[in-house]
């Protein structure tokens, strides 16, 4: 059996605020190189078990284990690391700081993490050389590399972010809903650079979205209001 | 830190143009601060180099400070003469090693004519113990010759054989002329950064001899000496304004002092110079401690005013701030960030504050010169400034703690999705 | 995690605290005793025992110098009128005037104690100002008394030293006597004391010290104002 990247044991949590939890999961796995399609309408607590996942939550009972760590028992700014050294994020959309460049957004996570930026140094190139190799695999090409990050399209902003995400080679990337916000058309073609560059980076993809026709390219598909008993699913758009 | 400190100011740079009208509020407010400082310090300065070794002022009996000002000062009104004879009294007195009789009430221009005698030359000292210097020429020796001082020769581009008439009074126009009996400048002074160079000074006998035919201020009609036959006269002046006393030793002063208080042939009043400028000081200093407080009250407004625009964009930050929890800022990151922006924008301001009073001084300089006197010169910043500018940064990172913290409140609740 | 937030409120205190004190010019003077007109400092004990200021200048190292040793031991202005018998004398007797007149001229006189010329002295009293500038003071007169410039009698020259201040005290000390001037407040003063030539030259004599350090006035111990 291969190693567990993600193992989640009878996880609750409750907002501070709220009488009830908003998450019940007694067990979620997943192994290395995994493509989960993680099926999360709203209300499912999706954006919880992000937070969860992603170290700026910590649930009330549970055990959240990553690469073999417990999260629970860190200290916040340790999973704020531990976020930083392995995990890349990607949004629905406005995932990019507007004032920062191109490459200054692609290499956000090697400035917060330095075991990022030792392994994207790893191929022996500079970190501009290695963040201009990404942006090229996601169809990005030299003529927008200088453009202000507000001039960019959603799609052209999506794959800089995919870049900001892979940069570095964390062993997962969590996208959360990365296609919502493109047009038809473009969707599929960006969930396939998505899906090459993972396998090549060899890291661990969880791909939220409510969209499950998306769900076809991937091994497993979860539908997160049926493993969190506490889920208030609404109907699907 | 030091991408937090990139961060921080390439976000700044991206609001400059909300962010750049409170950079310029609180440029202004430090510019404000210091300049009303170096102002005060430069007045004072100025005054209390203005008489040096000089023991005892003597004149009529009036406030000690209203003496001052006008016989080392020029500024204000003498109420009263005092007699030749006094001044001859006090001359006379073994404790005594020089003194200098002064006269004024005549302008040329706005510049104030002091009437003395050729010992003003030798003994009167300014500054650091600095005497007069000729810069071209030499002292008075005829009646009706004038010594200029620098200000003078400079603004109205006087040389050396210039010929000027005297208005009687001080004032700038409408005044009456002592048109028949014009001056020659034969001496101008080297400048000395005090009332001095913006003098006129001619001899107490040229005082006696312009006002001849004048009665209580005016000239009589139809009663006229021309300059030629002054020397008819008897020249020597029946009073004086003033008489500045040095002493043999500096110890006897009190009792020089006493002796003049005492006098029991006029009412005089004997004053140490050193203790009336302090006095002044004392009354002045409290509307410059209010000056001083409202400068800093004007910084604390401007900061308010940063604070205000940086805790009213956070909002629309917060998707931003998700991103930078994403790739693994900790709260105390966005709180370090948000803090940064902050102080950054202060030191800016500081900086900039620094360069307008620069500015200002170029610009305004000249004009201070000539209608105050006051010499603002361009100069480093002090340690006391430094202090001052340092106060302003630390409130300046006080006040930016409020955005800072309200920030990490807000990352702490958003986690990495943000309501918007 | 608000350790960080009180951290950085602390260092903004800091800044700004030392901000407000240049802006009140605080004064180095820890106690401020209300000194009324006329008021002399208490005797010190000639057993030099100063407080180092500075470490080049040692103060224990001059003598301390009560005012009344700036007296010749055989000056006393008041012989003349002393030796009076008034009982014998009518109103308006012109010995009476004559008397008076005697003291006032031996007064006047105010000889110095020649002994003291180049000797290292400490002297305590209150500052009135020759000469100032903006932030240190150039010359000035130490007196055995509060309010010497408007008490009647004035003190006699013997009871007054010039005190020359070099530009190259430290600025804490300038601080300390422009401080002293606006306050009013009692100085020390150590140097080499000179005497002028000669007193015979009537109204030249005088006491002078070109000062080598000048501190906050202290209480001998086990004294109170």
């Amino acid at each position: 059996m291969a190693n567990a990247i993600i193992e989640l044991k009878d996880l609750v949590f409750r907002y501070a605020s709220a009488t009830e939890p908003c998450l019940d999961i007694a067990s979620f796995r997943a192994e290395a190189g995994d493509r989960v399609f993680l099926y999360g309408p709203s209300g499912s607590g999706k954006s919880t078990l992000l937070g969860i996942l992603g170290g700026v939550l910590a649930p009330q009972q549970g055990e959240v284990t990553i690469l073999g760590q417990n999260l629970v028992t860190m200290t916040s700014a340790a999973r704020d690391r531990f976020r930083a050294d392995h995990i890349g994020f990607l949004f629905q959309q406005f995932n990019l700081i507007p004032y920062l460049s191109v490459f200054d957004n692609v290499l956000l996570p090697c400035r917060f993490s330095k075991r990022r930026m030792q392994q994207a140094l790893a191929g022996g190139a500079t970190l501009h050389a290695e963040a201009e190799r990404l942006l090229s695999h996601l169809d990005l090409g030299p003529a927008l590399w200088d453009r202000p990050v507000t001039q960019l399209s959603v799609g052209q902003q999506q794959r800089v972010a995919a870049a900001r995400a892979l940069i570095g080679r964390p062993e997962i990337v969590i996208a959360d809903e990365p296609t919502s916000a493109l047009d038809a058309d473009r969707q599929a073609a960006f969930l396939q650079l998505l899906l090459r560059e993972c396998d090549e980076a060899n890291a661990t993809l969880l791909f939220v979205s409510h969209d499950r026709r998306l769900a076809t390219d991937f091994k497993r598909e979860i539908n997160l209001s049926t493993i969190n008993s506490v889920s208030h699913e609404q109907e699907a758009v | 830190m030091n991408h937090l400190l990139m961060l921080a100011v390439r976000s700044a740079w991206n609001r400059r143009l909300t962010l750049s009208l409170t950079l310029i509020a609180i440029a202004l407010s430090v510019t404000m601060l210091l300049g009303v400082q170096r102002v005060r310090d430069e007045a004072h300065q100025g005054f209390n180099h203005s008489v040096t070794g000089t023991d005892l002022i003597v004149g009529a009996r009036t406030s000690p400070v209203q003496l001052m000002l006008y016989a080392v000062f020029r500024i204000g009104d003498a109420t009263n003469n005092i007699r030749w004879q006094a001044y001859k009294d006090i001359s006379a007195s073994p404790m005594v090693a020089w003194t200098i009789p002064v006269s004024l009430g005549d302008s040329h221009h706005g510049f104030p004519v002091l009437g003395t005698e050729l010992s003003y030359f030798e003994h009167f000292h300014y500054g650091d113990g600095d005497g007069l210097v000729f810069r071209e020429g030499k002292p008075f020796k005829d009646t009706f010759d004038a010594v200029i001082g620098s200000d003078v020769a400079e603004q109205m581009g006087y040389h050396l054989g210039q010929r000027i008439v005297l208005s009687h009074g001080m004032g700038t126009i409408g005044l009456p002329e002592h048109s028949d009996k014009p001056f020659t400048v034969v001496g101008i002074l080297a400048p000395t950064g005090t009332p001095v160079d913006r003098t006129v000074h001619i001899s107490l006998e040229a005082i006696t001899a312009i006002h001849l035919d004048w009665v209580g201020g005016a000239k009589m009609p139809g009663f006229f000496i021309p300059s030629e036959f002054v020397h008819k006269f008897d020249l020597t002046p029946k009073e004086v304004t003033a008489v500045l006393v040095g002493l043999k030793s500096r110890v006897a002063v009190f009792r020089m002092q006493r002796n003049i208080n005492d006098y029991e042939k006029e009412p005089l009043l004997a004053v140490m110079p050193g203790v009336a400028l302090e006095q002044l000081w004392q009354v002045v200093g409290v509307a410059e401690k209010a000056l001083l407080a409202i400068s800093a009250m004007v910084v604390v407004v401007g900061l308010s005013g940063l604070i205000a625009v940086v805790l009213a964009g956070l909002n629309e930050r917060r998707r931003e701030l998700a991103i930078l929890r994403s790739v693994g800022a900790r709260p105390l990151d966005v709180f370090l960030l948000l803090t940064a922006e902050g102080l950054f924008v202060t030191v800016m301001g500081v900086v900039l504050g620094v360069i307008f009073l620069t500015l200002m001084t170029l610009a305004l300089g000249p004009v201070l010169k000539a209608h105050y006197g006051l010499a603002i010169q361009i100069k480093w910043i002090s340690l006391e400034e430094l202090k001052l500018l340092a106060a302003v940064v630390g409130v300046g990172l006080f006040a930016s703690l409020i955005p800072g913290y309200r920030a990490y409140r807000l990352s702490l609740a958003d986690g990495l999705t943000p309501r918007i | 995690m608000k350790w960080f937030v009180r951290l950085f409120a602390l260092l903004a205190m800091v800044s700004l605290s030392v901000g407000v004190r240049t802006l009140a010019n605080a004064s180095p003077y820890s106690t401020t005793t209300e000194y009324k007109i006329g008021d002399t400092l208490p005797k010190a004990k000639t057993k030099a025992k100063g407080k180092t200021a500075a470490p080049a200048v040692n103060a224990a190292d001059y003598r301390k110098l009560n005012w009344d040793e700036l007296l010749p031991p055989d000056w006393d202005p008041m012989k003349a009128i002393k030796g009076m018998d008034y009982s014998k004398l009518k109103d308006s007797d012109p010995r009476a005037i004559e008397a008076l007149q005697k003291a006032k001229e031996e007064w006047d006189k105010a000889p110095v104690v020649e002994g003291l010329n180049g000797v290292k002295v400490n002297v305590a009293g209150f500052v009135v100002p020759l000469d100032i500038d903006v932030d240190h003071v150039k010359e000035f007169l130490i007196v055995p008394y509060f309010g010497a410039c408007i008490h009647v009698p004035p003190p006699p020259s013997n009871q007054v030293i010039h005190i020359i201040v070099p530009k190259s005290i430290s600025l804490a000390q300038h601080a300390l006597l422009k401080d002293a001037v606006e306050t009013q407040n009692p100085v020390e003063v150590s140097g080499v004391m000179q005497t002028s030539p000669s007193y015979t030259t009537m109204g030249a004599s005088g006491y002078r010290i070109t000062a080598d350090l000048v501190e906050a006035y202290k209480a001998p111990a086990g004294q109170s104002q």
